[in-house]
Parts: C-alpha cells; sequence; structure tokens
C-alpha cells in the first residue's frame, strides 16, 4: 500500500459506509423496548420549522435515533464509564438520569463564546422523573432529594382538592410510598438520599387533620428482610404494595385479607427500568422476578381511552415485554374502572402514580367499584367525575420522589384546575 | 451544526468531500466550500445566515473603498464605519439585552428587550471581519476583488461558529491557490481525529462529572468535592475549547488551508501572562493588535490599556458581569506580574510558579462559572472549607473512585506527553524507516480508527435516553 492510504481509508471507510447504510437500512424498529420510549420519526418538511430551526433539531434527534446499530453502539457506550476508575469493594456508581437529549444539549456546545451557559434547557418531559440513581452492587435505587417547597406544594394541592369536592362525605387518603434507598442497610450510601420518613412526616403534617394518612412506611419498614422492592426497577413488589395496602386497611379499621390467600405466579427475568437507566452488569446478571399475586374476587376491569376497553387486571401480554411492570392493571391508563361482586355500595378513587398500580389489586375484596386514575392523561373534570358515580373515598397514591420537584403535583393541579 | 455530531461526521463531511474532491476547478471547489458552509451555519439558525451574508457584503464592499481611498479621509472613514457596523450588529445582538438590563435596573426605566437571541458564531466572525479591514486599511494585505471569495473567508465553516479567528492574510494565498496532498490529508485527518476523541471522549465525561459538583447544594459541597469539581471543568473547558480548534485545523489540512495554531498547552504555563500566550490564542493577539498596541501598549498608560484590553476580552466570552470580572481578575494578575509578581517567582523553585497559575486558573474558571457573585462565594465556602464543611462525603468518593483513571487520563491530556513521545518517536524513526513504517502506515492509522469509533459510539450512546415512564 501506498504512503499514508491506510489512515485516510480508515477514516473515509466508515464516514462512508456508516453513511451510506444509514441512508438505505429501512428496517429499523420504531420503538426503544429498553428505554421504553418511541424512537424520533424523521421531522416533515415545512416552511415555519425549518425557518426557526426546529426541523434541524429535531432531525438531527432522529439521525442519532435511527442510527445504524444503535442498540448496540448505545450498549458498548454504557460500558466505557466502568473503565474510568475503581469500583471499589461495593460496586457503587451514581447514574445521572436525564433523559438527555441530542439536540437540546447541542445548543449549549454550538455557543463557545457562551459555553458557561449552564442551563442545559433540556426538553424534560412532563412528570417524568429525572435525577440520580444510586446503583449498589445488584440494586439500583433513586435518590430523593427533600425539598420543602416542593412538598408543601404537594401537600398544599391535597387540601385544596378536599376542600374542593362537592361531598362533606368523601374521605380523602394520602398515601405516600417510600423507597428502597431508605431500607438499605448501610448507613453511609444511605445518607446520599434525605431521609424520606421526615419528608412524608412533613406533607403529612401539612394535611388537614380531616385527610387521613396511611402510614405504608411503618409497615414496609417492619419487612425489610423481605422482596419488597425491585433492584432493577423504580416501583415496588406486588409484596412491597400489599404491606401498604394493610395500613390503608387498618387505617380503615378493616381487616387485610392474608397474603397467603392469593395463588402466587412467577413472570421472570425482569430487568426495569432502573436496569434501562444504568445498564449495570451486575443487575443484568442476577435480574428481578415479578411475582403476581392472583386476585380471586370476581371483577370486570375496563380501562377508558375514546372508548372501554376490556383488559385483565394482570395483563400477560406484558410479560413478553421488557416492562413487567406494565402486568399491573395493564400499565397506566387514563382511567379505568373495576366491578367487584361485592355488592357492598363502596367507591374508591385512586389517583395515582404507577405505584398504585401494584397495590389496586388488593382492594378488590373491599370495594364494589374501583376507579384509577392517571393525572397525566386523565382529561375529564374529576370533581363532576367523583360527584356522578357517587364515590365515597379518594386515595392519593405516590411515591415519594413526586415530592422533589413540582412537575407531578403541576399535573395533578392542571387536571383538578386548581392553581 | 458542531463537528462532533453524527450528522456532521456521517452526512455532512463525506457529502462535502465528495463534493469537493470531484471539482477539479479551483473555483468550483470554492463554491462547494461556500454553500457547505452555508448549509452548516444555517443548520440550526436559518435566519442569521442572511446576518452574515449581509455582514460578509458591508465589509467587502468597505474594504474595497478602504484601498481604493487609501491615503485620503475616505480610507479612514470607511474603515470607521465598517468597525461601526460590525460591533454595532455584534453590540445589538450580544450586548443590548444586558445593557438595557442593566439601565433598566440603574435608573429605573423599562426599555424593552429584543430576545432575540444570539446568532451563532456573530463574536468570531465580526472579529474576523475587524482584523481584515484593519490589515487592509494598514496595508498589510490587499482588498479581495472577488466578493464570493471573501465570503468564503468569512464563512468558512471549519471556524465559523468557535474560532480559531484566523486572519484573512494568513489564508488570502490558499483562498486563491490552495496545494492538496494526501501528506496534508494524512496529517488533517490525524489532528482531526484527536480533537474528536479529545471532545467526545475526554470533554464530555470531564463535563458530565463536573455538573454534579458545581450545580449541587454548595452549602454541603465538601471542601474536595470543589475543588475537583473546578478542575474537571477546568478540563472540559480546555478539551472543549482546543478539541474544536485541532478539528478546525485538521480540517483545514484536509481541504488545503493552513491554520495557525490556537493552544499551547495553557495548563503548563507558570505565569498567568504564559496561560495567555497559550490559551485561545487567536483571541489574545487579535487584541494585542487591534486594540492594545494601537492604544499605546506598553509605552503610554500601560495601566489603562491593560485594563481596557481585559475588560474587553472578559466581555467578548459573554453578556455578563461575571465575565468582565473573570477578565479584569486576569488583568489583575497581569498587572502585579509585570510589577513584582514574576521577579519573585522567577526565583522560587519551578513547582511553586506552576502551582501559582494553576491556583489562579481555577480560581478564575468559578467567575466563569457562575453568573452571579452569590454562588462564586459560596463555591468560595466551599473550597477554602468555610464554616463546618467536611473535607469529603460519600458523594465525593464515590465519583471519585469512579473516576481515578479518566482523572489521570485527562491530566495526562493537559500536558505534552504525547507531543513529547511523538517527537521521541520521530526521533527514533529517523534512524529506523521500519519503525517508522510501523508508526505511521499501521499504528497511527489504527489508533486514529479506535478513537473514530469510541467517538461514534460515545456519541450513540449520548441518545440513550430512557423513561421511567412509558413516552408513547
Amino acid at each position: 500500500m501506498k504512503k499514508y492510504q491506510l489512515n485516510i481509508i480508515l477514516f473515509l471507510l466508515p464516514l462512508f459506509f456508516l453513511g451510506i447504510i444509514n441512508l438505505l437500512a429501512t428496517h429499523k424498529p420504531t420503538i426503544s423496548e429498553l428505554e421504553n420510549r418511541k424512537l424520533k420519526e424523521r421531522p416533515p418538511l415545512a416552511a415555519e420549522t425549518l425557518w426557526n430551526g426546529q426541523f434541524f433539531r429535531e432531525y438531527e434527534n432522529y439521525f442519532a435515533d435511527n442510527f445504524i446499530f444503535r442498540e448496540e453502539f448505545v450498549k458498548i457506550s454504557g460500558a466505557v464509564p466502568n473503565l474510568w476508575g475503581l469500583p471499589g469493594q461495593d460496586k457503587v456508581t451514581i447514574v445521572l438520569n436525564q433523559g438527555a437529549n441530542v439536540a437540546a444539549k447541542q445548543n449549549k456546545e454550538n455557543n463557545e463564546e457562551n459555553d458557561s451557559e449552564k442551563d442545559n434547557s433540556q426538553t424534560e418531559e412532563k412528570g417524568s422523573v429525572t435525577g440520580k440513581v444510586l446503583v449498589l452492587n445488584d440494586k439500583a435505587m433513586e435518590i430523593h432529594t427533600f425539598n420543602a417547597e416542593a412538598s408543601k406544594y404537594y401537600a398544599d394541592f391535597i387540601n385544596q382538592f378536599q376542600e374542593k369536592l362537592a361531598s362533606e362525605d368523601c374521605q380523602v387518603y394520602s398515601l405516600i410510598a417510600p423507597t428502597q434507598i431508605e431500607f438499605i442497610t448501610n448507613a453511609q450510601y444511605k445518607k446520599l438520599s434525605s431521609p424520606q420518613k421526615e419528608t412524608i412526616d412533613y406533607v403529612y403534617k401539612h394535611l388537614k387533620p380531616n385527610i387521613t394518612t396511611i402510614d405504608a412506611y411503618e409497615a414496609l419498614a417492619q419487612n425489610t428482610d423481605k422482596y419488597l422492592y425491585f433492584r432493577s426497577d423504580h416501583h415496588w413488589t406486588a409484596l412491597g404494595a400489599y404491606y401498604a395496602y394493610t395500613a390503608l386497611m387498618e387505617a380503615k379499621g378493616e381487616k387485610p385479607i392474608p397474603i397467603q390467600q392469593y395463588k402466587v405466579k412467577q413472570v421472570k427475568p425482569y430487568l426495569g427500568s432502573l436496569y434501562s437507566t444504568t445498564l449495570s452488569k451486575a443487575i443484568k446478571e442476577n435480574p428481578d422476578t415479578v411475582y403476581l399475586y392472583q386476585p380471586f374476587s370476581e371483577h370486570e376491569y375496563h380501562v377508558y381511552y375514546e372508548n372501554p376497553i376490556k383488559i385483565p387486571l394482570l395483563d400477560m401480554r406484558h410479560a413478553k415485554n421488557a416492562n413487567k411492570y406494565g402486568i399491573f392493571l395493564g400499565g397506566d391508563h387514563p382511567w379505568g374502572k373495576i366491578n367487584t361482586a361485592q355488592k357492598n355500595g363502596k367507591k374508591i378513587i385512586v389517583i395515582k402514580d404507577s405505584y398504585a398500580n401494584a397495590f389496586v389489586p388488593f382492594l378488590l375484596p373491599h370495594y364494589e367499584e374501583i376507579y384509577i386514575v392517571d393525572p397525566r392523561q386523565f382529561a375529564l373534570n374529576i370533581f363532576d367525575f367523583i360527584e356522578e358515580n357517587g364515590i365515597q373515598e379518594v386515595l392519593f397514591l405516590n411515591y415519594v420522589l413526586v415530592t422533589d420537584n413540582n412537575g407531578f403535583t403541576d399535573l395533578l393541579r392542571e387536571m383538578s384546575d386548581i392553581k | 451544526m458542531v463537528f462532533s455530531s453524527l450528522v456532521f461526521l456521517y452526512a455532512f463531511l463525506p457529502l462535502n468531500l465528495i463534493c469537493y474532491f470531484i471539482c477539479k476547478n479551483q473555483t468550483y471547489r470554492n463554491w462547494v466550500l461556500i454553500v457547505f458552509s452555508l448549509v452548516f451555519y444555517a443548520w440550526g439558525e436559518p435566519i442569521w445566515v442572511s446576518l452574515l451574508i449581509v455582514n460578509a457584503l458591508i465589509n467587502y464592499l468597505l474594504a474595497l473603498a478602504v484601498e481604493k481611498y487609501r491615503g485620503f479621509w475616505q480610507s479612514k472613514a470607511a474603515l470607521i464605519s465598517a468597525i461601526t457596523i460590525s460591533l454595532g450588529l455584534l453590540g445589538f445582538f450580544k450586548y443590548w439585552d444586558f445593557l438595557v438590563q442593566n439601565m433598566n435596573q440603574l435608573v429605573g426605566i423599562s426599555l424593552p428587550l429584543h430576545s432575540l437571541g444570539l446568532p451563532i458564531g456573530i463574536s468570531f466572525y465580526t472579529f474576523k471581519a475587524i482584523s481584515y479591514l484593519v490589515d487592509v486599511y494598514r496595508g498589510e494585505v490587499s482588498a479581495q476583488k472577488s466578493f464570493s471569495k471573501f465570503l468564503l473567508y468569512l464563512s468558512l465553516f471549519h471556524q465559523l461558529v468557535a474560532g480559531p479567528i484566523i486572519r484573512y492574510k494568513d489564508i488570502a494565498t490558499a483562498i486563491d491557490h490552495r496545494v492538496h496532498s494526501l501528506s496534508l490529508f494524512n496529517e488533517g485527518i490525524n489532528r482531526f481525529v484527536t480533537g474528536l476523541a479529545k471532545k467526545v471522549i475526554l470533554a464530555n465525561t470531564a463535563g458530565d462529572t463536573a455538573a454534579i459538583f458545581l450545580n449541587g447544594d454548595l452549602a454541603t459541597l465538601p471542601v474536595l468535592g470543589a475543588w475537583f469539581g473546578i478542575t474537571l471543568f477546568a478540563m472540559q473547558l480546555y478539551f472543549d475549547f482546543s478539541a474544536y480548534s485541532d478539528m478546525a485545523i485538521g480540517l483545514g489540512k484536509i481541504f488545503g488551508f493552513n491554520y495557525k495554531e490556537n493552544f499551547n498547552y495553557p495548563y503548563i504555563a507558570r505565569s498567568a501572562g504564559e496561560f495567555w500566550r497559550r490559551w485561545h490564542i487567536s483571541l489574545g493577539s487579535f487584541f494585542r493588535d487591534y486594540v492594545y498596541i494601537p492604544l499605546g501598549g506598553n509605552r503610554k498608560f500601560y495601566l489603562r490599556n491593560l485594563f481596557i484590553v481585559w475588560f474587553l476580552t472578559g466581555l467578548w466570552h459573554g453578556a455578563s458581569w461575571n465575565f468582565v470580572l473573570w477578565g479584569l481578575y486576569f488583568g489583575l494578575l497581569i498587572a502585579l506580574e509585570r510589577f513584582f509578581l514574576s521577579k519573585i517567582l522567577e526565583k522560587l523553585p519551578r513547582w511553586i510558579s506552576h502551582a501559582y497559575l494553576i491556583f489562579a486558573v481555577l480560581i478564575s474558571w468559578v467567575f466563569f462559572y457562575y453568573p452571579d457573585l452569590q454562588s462564586v462565594g459560596a463555591f468560595f465556602g466551599a473550597m477554602f472549607g468555610w464554616g463546618s464543611r467536611e473535607l469529603v462525603n460519600t458523594q465525593f468518593s464515590i465519583y471519585f473512585s469512579n473516576n481515578l483513571f479518566f482523572f489521570i487520563i485527562a491530566l495526562l491530556a493537559c500536558t505534552p506527553i504525547t507531543k513529547v513521545l511523538g517527537e521521541s518517536i520521530r526521533k527514533l524513526t529517523q534512524k529506523n524507516t521500519r519503525v517508522a513504517f510501523l508508526y505511521s502506515e499501521t499504528l497511527r492509522p489504527s489508533l486514529n480508527f479506535l478513537l473514530l469509533a469510541l467517538a461514534t459510539i460515545m456519541l450513540v450512546g449520548k441518545s440513550y435516553s430512557p423513561f421511567l415512564y412509558f413516552d408513547f
């Protein structure tokens, strides 16, 4: 080979080769299961978006999202940080979970003369969680940061919501679920996260006395030897949800159904959302198992989009997907309704994040109708909805990280038209 | 567009190379470069292409006038109008809002902001245009008769959005007659890939970790966390900026342009003065040649000239007081060094002057990073352990041990170690042609290939954005 040729060929070949097969490859995935999101589509060419630059930003995202061998490249790139240091005795890392957006970051990089601008104006998905994740050996856990203002914002919302309810007999419950990091034994790593007991107490303290607070914390704290939380996902397991359910029953003065009454099915292996975030090898080698406590009461479950759709309460179609937590209630829907054979006239509405999905199935033996509302998608007037359906109990069930910032509460407020 | 993006690497650049090298005629090649440069610029901010072209047209015409009326008052008038228009546009887009905000606050009026945003690269191409006009006026170079060739100089995408501030006289001949060769192409690749890897692997990694310490709660930031954070930020700035210059110089070589060096291992300097002769050289020399020396330089009003230059240098970096403060801080250091500090430092062991410079620069980056004095104060509080502050905490220990190797590599990358290594290889290979061949024809190409692959993989990795809630 002539002088310089190898260098030039080795440089140009990948550029042209990848460039061309990028153009030609047609069978590309449209959904990334690993990331739990739709991949960006080619933006439509329009004068307006072209002129204001939006087209180019979206095209850049589209180009990156549809790059050839993307999934493989992503996995390799996820392993690179492992080379940067010593893992130490405990394999511990902190991973940022910030839904990075290629073009949004580009703005900053373009502006070299202004590169002190820290304001990474990312296109942050409203209501999605951004923050830090601690990976301790084969366990990934979201880190909670106490935010007095946001906690009060959440509590105030529930107070205002209660005041706006038409019927005074409607009882409001608040259940804030602690997360896994609160119950790890290593005090040093636990300190990375704000004490959740204090956050929960802070919110509960700011609730009006006629709102009943549910002490799920204690019920979970007494059972930390059990499999209460997934190691690869930010949710609790059905068993964790069960202990929270016993706390609700205790507050209501009712007897919880013993867990032994349920038949259990297993789905494995499960690698959940925090595996996706961290791509931790240790977690991948030791995946989770989803235990499903089979409801024994007779029931019918509908989820409502334009039209009601009847689906199973534990929707096994999701067992094939990456996101197996989606089995519970079939994932998040604008709203859903469960009719049971308990003709006791009791009706409850659960306004919730996805923590409630594993929780709700345990309510079946206690209510005739259970309504499930996801504030991220619910579009009806919630107060009319409660009144028209004769609902007597409202349960707000969220995990503690919704108090880290105003994002989720804003959605709750928007849904309820509370400023 | 930026060089370190997949669209640039895998669509723009291959297309540009094909179109360019398919043409054999210099004029066509120039037009290829102009069209690609305008697309490069338009990518993201299409509106401002018009501003760039208008700017080029004005400066092109006025430079012709400067030359035509040489020796008459019209020449000076043309020069002054050109500079006024260039600075006026820069001032309007970059500083108007800042000025108005300060005026409003000071006087209690409410003048409106334009909020148009900053056209990318305007700070760079404005300075390029000014240097051209002044050089024509001084007779150091003759005015470009062809508008397209002048537009090529002003818009050339290699150094359009982030420097270096190339002077027209340095590439005037290349615009008319360029030499392309496999040898230059080869060197260009080496340089470009080095820059790409520096940006994607080193700068991005340093920046991600730095942000965790700099953007966190400063009240509880431990002492070592603060030092670690600001050191990583210093690395990020250097890698980011010098990588951009590396890539510009590399692309220049591929297309037959020879750009001057813009960075020369600034962190090995031993005084603030030396640091600025090594950091963003094209900016420092711009201020030296077009502001400092015309003002009188060292000869008269030394201190006034010095502080004007450093005030402007600070302000150039951004329309905010923290940048002004940052610039004046360097002005102060340089004045002190000139009066007595240098004499003292010269007598002390070398490591002390190194330590002095590193310390002084790290302090300066705190001003650079935080736009408000409150955060600057809080961060100094963390660096110097004011209040009851921990030396280390768990978060710091985790990040430090997880990034230890990276940190060492990054530290080494700030020093000329690879250059020294390269040089010794060259010396070695002068005697032994087989080793020379092995290095330049096998090792270096393979290394480039690996770095390009790794950079690509990491750029694709940046698009990875998992959602906790399903985003359909």
